[in-house]
């Protein structure tokens, strides 16, 4: 390249600029590193801390176990109670799992009437909101809207409808029954309980 | 042909430039778009920030469901200085995404793809596609709602990406989400893939990419913008106009930049926590008996795929951003063949710049507006 087309760097700018990287450099490296090594030592940890960090271990524990039960209880019983019908509200549905491990919900309709549906949305696989939006399952993922009683995308990005789930209704209590053949899970659907 | 091959080779690989003691001699081209050359540099510290904040938080993270969702809190809250750690980490995953992004559009504008640096812009690409990877596979890590059901979407899209195909193929992406998953479930083989993917499978690609993009950089010398050589009037294969030299007035340049990087990278960091801008049942840890809170959405740099799943059938959504990938992925070739079919030469053609900023206004668009486009689209829900 000929010698005067390359841009020549005065003394004063090369200075100017060494001397301000140096000086930000020094101010921002030191007191980064300072924080990184009090972050590998850790922390001191209280006695209340760390009865706090055991009590977050229990109730992980615990949540596994309730889990654990949730699935032995689908694998030997042949109906489940899911809800005193009395004390379901209208609108407000009931969260449960499934036998297939999957989400459900189960609304009351009527006085003595219910309806149960699959909770896995048929777009992507979201679990849909157990509150009513309008008489409408809302999944809140894509914005799809489902029909209560059908179970047909009524609006949103979903197409196929949300599965009934087979409920029978017994005195005051709400059963999930088990059906003989295994509830298929439709095209674009993943099981969403870890086992 | 194996002659035309080799020619072909030698032109895009000249190996024969690459000779690290040149780099003393390495200049950087002066115009007024000089300030394009920062932006490369910028995500390559980015990574650099990324990989030391990643390995900082490999000394506490936990992957595992039952207790990813509390090493979290406990970085944040509990180590001294993790709260900085962990926000710096996730700002500077998002800055490096955006450099990257800008760094590919201004290459786009400027026409640096063109002969011979084709490979070059491939490279960039594919460090792009998995950079994106890399983050979405660290969305799942803190366990928490939005990670987990962010993650169901994803992968039940991966799932439904070759449905279009015939027979037995359209089951290939059941497949691929499938070994994403580990099972047939988001659980904890899928946090345990994720958590290997994002601390050493993608990590590893993306160094060997990136260290091919750099390699070629210095093999081609840095690319001057078409306009800018198109002013010069005469052959416009080298710039006769001023450069300076990379060391050290460039690097120096190049130095305070990063230097500004990090300093507003940390001061983010304590000052605007990233969890900040999510809703606190979002943050929740993940429960699979719950259903989905409102709000579900994943990090913005894939909000240009995630608005037009609202709007249109899912194929319709993944067969376009399919053939988007593999079309940027083709740019060099197609922006310089496409203005042929009208015999316009690629370097007269205004094709180029109107298809960039044609692809560039569409993502900004989708992105920024995209939660309006749906409203607008499907008359409020």
């Amino acid at each position: 390249m000929p010698e005067d087309l390359i841009e020549r760097q005065s003394r004063r700018s090369v200075l100017l600029f060494s001397i301000a990287a140096i000086g930000g450099s020094i101010g921002v490296f030191s007191s980064l590193t300072a924080a990184i090594m009090s972050y590998i030592g850790g922390p001191n940890l209280t006695a209340a801390l760390k009865g706090r960090q055991l009590e977050e271990s229990k109730r992980a524990l615990e949540s596994q176990l309730e889990l654990i039960k949730l699935k032995v209880e689908r694998v030997n019983s042949t109906r489940i109670p899911l809800a005193k019908l009395s004390e379901i509200e209208e609108g407000a549905g009931v969260t449960f799992t499934d036998y297939a491990l999957q989400p459900a919900v189960l609304f009351k309709t009527g006085e003595r009437s219910c309806i149960a549906r699959s909770a896995v949305c048929t777009h992507l696989g979201c679990t849909v909101q157990s509150n009513l939006v309008d008489g409408r399952i809302y999944c809140p993922c894509h914005q799809s809207y489902f029909d209560l009683a059908k179970g047909v995308p009524l609006s949103g990005p979903a197409t196929l409808p949300l599965a009934q789930e087979p409920i029978e209704i017994d005195g005051d209590t709400v059963f999930l029954v088990k059906q003989q053949s295994p509830i298929k899970i439709g095209p674009g659907q993943i099981p969403m309980l870890p086992l | 042909m194996i002659a035309f091959l080799e020619e072909w080779l030698k032109r895009r690989l000249p190996l024969e430039q690459l000779d690290f003691k040149r780099i003393s001699e390495k200049s950087v081209p002066v115009h007024r778009f000089s300030w394009i050359y920062y932006l490369g540099g910028v995500t390559l510290l980015a990574f650099a920030v990324q990989v030391i904040t990643g390995i900082l938080l490999l000394l506490y993270y936990k992957p595992t469901t039952l207790e990813a969702h509390e090493s979290i809190q406990y970085i944040t809250r509990t180590v001294p200085g993790g709260l900085l750690v962990r926000n710096m980490h996730v700002w500077s995953s998002n800055a490096m995404i955006l450099c990257m992004v800008l760094h590919a559009f201004t290459v786009l504008l400027s026409r640096a793809y063109r002969s011979p640096r084709e490979l070059t812009w491939v490279t960039g690409m594919l460090s792009l596609l998995v950079v994106l990877g890399l983050g979405f596979s660290g969305y799942l890590l803190p366990w928490n709602n939005l990670s987990v059901y962010a993650t169901m979407v994803g992968t039940q899209i991966v799932s439904m990406s070759t449905s279009f195909l015939p027979g037995e193929a359209a089951r290939l992406g059941e497949w691929a989400a499938s070994l994403l998953l580990g099972g047939q479930t988001v659980g904890q083989e899928t946090l345990t893939r994720f958590f290997a993917l994002h601390i050493v499978i993608l990590p590893l690609i993306l160094l060997a990419l990136v260290t091919a993009h750099l390699v070629l950089i210095q093999m081609h010398g840095i690319s001057v913008p078409i306009s800018i050589l198109r002013g010069q009037g005469e052959k416009i294969e080298n710039w006769s106009g001023k450069s300076q030299k990379y060391m050290p007035r460039f690097l120096l340049k190049e130095s305070a930049v990063w230097l500004m990087f990090v300093a507003a990278i940390a001061a983010l960091s304590v000052v605007v926590p990233y969890d900040l801008f999510v809703p606190y049942t979002l943050l929740e840890p993940y429960s699979p008996l719950g259903s989905a809170p409102a709000g579900i959405k994943p990090e913005w740099y894939f909000w240009f795929l995630f608005y037009p799943f609202e709007m249109l059938p899912r194929t319709v959504v993944i067969l376009c951003s399919l053939s988007f990938f593999a079309s940027m992925l083709a740019a060099p070739w197609l922006l310089s063949g496409i203005p042929q079919l009208w015999k316009a030469r690629f370097e007269d053609s205004k094709f180029p710049t109107y298809a960039a900023i044609a692809v560039g206004a569409a993502v900004a668009l989708l992105t920024v507006f995209g939660q309006a486009i749906v409203v607008a689209v499907r008359g409020g829900a």
